[in-house]
């Protein structure tokens, strides 16, 4: 069997510990080597014990190891594009994680250096490998329901910003510094940029594009700078509905590594979806159901979760990709109008107005 | 079992390169595989009498592969609740290819308790209604208890599942609060029809989950073949706490497990 030669850059994104477990079993990887954003962050890969070198420069790492062949960029959003640049550079295949970036015309370019230098560039939406969304979406595509009237979908989940602060800072995880709207001291950046996934649902459920969103804030239930709560609704081009929520509604400990005890709210990350069709509905949990123990370190009633095979599929597509070299389901020219939608959403909530998409 | 057991047993083989020359086939209530690690029968009625060939007979314990009871095994090693003391078991199915009997539910039941709290069943009480229901009251070497209603329902019922162990810290348990029945992934309401569907694995997307647990136990037989051993000497003490079950349902009394 034929091994890709993996690495993985910066280790800062609230996935990485998935990438770590994934390219340690996965036969068909061989983990060569990882890249660290700074002390803090190597000096906690060095606690999980996996025998890979480190290097503190993701250009580094890619001179002293040529046989690299993919890299998965798990960095801070506002750090992908140069490490695309560095990856078309010495000619690596990408694995993105789930925002290349927001700035459109910084996308564009994005898509133009990968083609330019023939890279494959998967976006890391692992939700396209979870069975029960898959099944979901299948029986409504196939006319389980009849038309599709309303897709609504929740990604709500606990807030990472205190394991991973970058997510809280607006340069890092929205790229700069935009007021939510007028009057408001937050800006764009916090859950809102952490859920693409339920829009990509969207699109991919109802073979359509979106035609208008809506989007309106609460106000937060934490104290940090970017927003928590919020809820979008709007229409495709083929007249489905929808109402997503792609909120931080779960309350966490601040713990500054992710384990047990982070949850408050007995289940700290959900997908569920209720899509709406002229002869009936279906329901998906596609976290669910599990088993559930109280106790642990704060004596709460908690979920621990039988599922997360996610990473399973997607490192095997990408496997795939780079052997046959074609472009993957998800590259980041499907991936565009998503984030569009998303940056349209944060336009919404500040002109207070619904937005519509060319 | 299906017409896509043994093509995706054969892929997740190939996939994680756990044998070579695999070559694989079902039988009545066992499959039977032979590959460079050795030729064995992984049976799942445990009913029926072994063939003695040149297979190596092992039981296909395919509940020690569901996610679920892997994670209740997780709370209890990770500590969460803290020291156990008690189980509570519920399960009431009608008959399928997998549980034909008491005896099977019995192995089931028995094999996981001793699988989730790392303890031997020693002593075991029982009260049989027929060949269609049993209560029991088994008692570990660790002197954890647990009670066990078992059953077997009319067909096309809803199964009745239940496993809850008590800790000294908390409860651990695979059914969720202020519910009776089993909750699914996947619901489908269309006027008086609801339809349900159990996708949870993608890797063998389209299998039933059972079977998806059966291939998952073989793969990791496959990756130790050592364990084999361990495997069957558990068999044999399986056959003993059944044999305990039905001492105990005719003397009445609170039955040692021989060994």
């Amino acid at each position: 069997m034929r091994q890709v030669n993996m690495a993985i850059s910066s280790l800062t994104h609230a996935h990485v510990r998935k990438y770590y477990a994934t390219l340690h079993e996965n036969p068909k990887l061989n983990w060569v080597a990882v890249s660290c954003a700074n002390e803090y962050v190597a000096n906690d890969f060095k606690k999980y014990g996996y025998d890979i070198p480190i290097y503190m420069s993701t250009e580094k790492m890619l001179q002293e190891h040529p046989e690299i062949e993919g890299v998965v960029i798990a960095s801070e959003n506002d750090c992908h594009y140069l490490e695309m640049e560095l990856c078309c550079k010495y000619g690596k295949d990408i694995l993105s994680m789930k925002i290349p970036t927001f700035d459109l015309e910084e996308y564009d370019r994005m898509i133009k250096m990968t083609d330019d230098n023939d890279i494959i560039c998967q976006v890391e939406l692992e939700m396209h490998y979870n069975a029960t969304c898959r099944k979901a979406i299948e029986l409504a595509r196939s006319g389980e329901i009849g038309d599709i009237v309303s897709f609504n979908a929740t990604n709500i989940t606990l807030s990472p910003v205190w394991a991973f602060p970058w997510q809280g800072v607006p340069e890092k995880s929205y790229g700069k510094r935009v007021p939510i709207r007028d009057n408001d001291k937050r800006f764009r950046g916090g859950a809102l940029s952490d859920h693409p996934h339920i829009f990509d649902m969207l699109r991919w459920c109802t073979d359509s594009e979106f035609d208008y969103v809506f989007a309106d804030v609460a106000d937060n239930i934490r104290d940090i700078k970017v927003e928590d709560v919020l809820y979008i609704t709007g229409q495709m081009k083929n007249g489905c509905k929808f109402l997503l929520d792609p909120s931080w509604s779960r309350h966490e400990e601040k713990l500054e590594r992710p384990g047990p005890g982070w949850e408050v709210f007995p289940k700290r990350m959900e997908v569920n979806f209720s899509i709406v069709g002229t002869k009936g509905v279906i329901q998906a949990d596609c976290f669910g159901p599990n088993v559930y123990f109280n106790g642990g370190p704060n004596n709460r009633y908690t979920v621990q979760y039988t599922y997360f095979d996610e990473w399973i599929g997607m490192m095997d597509e990408f496997y795939n990709c780079i052997l046959n070299r074609q472009q993957p389901k998800i590259n980041l020219k499907w991936h565009r109008k998503t984030i569009e939608a998303m940056v349209r959403c944060y336009d919404s909530i500040a002109y207070e107005k619904p937005i519509y998409i060319k | 079992m299906d017409n896509q057991f043994i093509p995706k047993l054969s892929m997740m083989v190939e996939k994680y390169s756990l044998a070579d020359n695999f070559q694989a086939e079902l039988e009545s209530g066992a499959v039977k595989i032979s590959c460079n690690k050795g030729n064995y029968r992984f049976f799942y009625d445990f009913n029926r009498k072994m063939s003695e060939d040149k297979f190596i007979n092992l039981p296909l314990y395919h509940w020690q592969s569901k996610r679920r009871y892997i994670e209740l095994r997780n709370i209890l090693q990770n500590n969460f609740i803290g020291q156990p003391v008690a189980m509570r078991i519920q399960h009431m199915v009608s008959p399928n290819e997998f549980i034909n009997s008491l005896k099977d539910i019995i192995i089931f039941e028995s094999n996981l308790v001793e699988f989730v709290i790392n303890q031997k069943i020693e002593q075991v009480f029982s009260d049989f209604y027929g060949d269609t229901y049993v209560n029991c009251i088994m008692s570990t070497t660790g002197n954890i208890k647990t009670s066990m209603e078992l059953g077997l329902l009319p067909e096309g019922s809803e199964p009745v599942l239940l496993h809850e162990i008590v800790g000294k810290k908390g409860i651990a348990s695979d059914v969720v609060v202020d519910t009776q029945t089993q909750q699914y992934p996947i619901y489908v309401f269309k006027g008086k029809e609801i339809q349900t569907y159990t996708d949870i694995d993608n890797e063998l997307f389209g299998l039933d989950n059972t079977q998806i647990d059966c291939i998952r136990f073989i793969m990791w037989v496959l990756e130790d073949t050592r364990r084999k051993d361990a495997l069957y000497a558990n068999y044999i003490y399986m056959q003993k706490v059944y044999n305990a079950a039905l001492k105990a349902n005719d003397t009445v009394n609170y039955t040692y497990v021989e060994d």
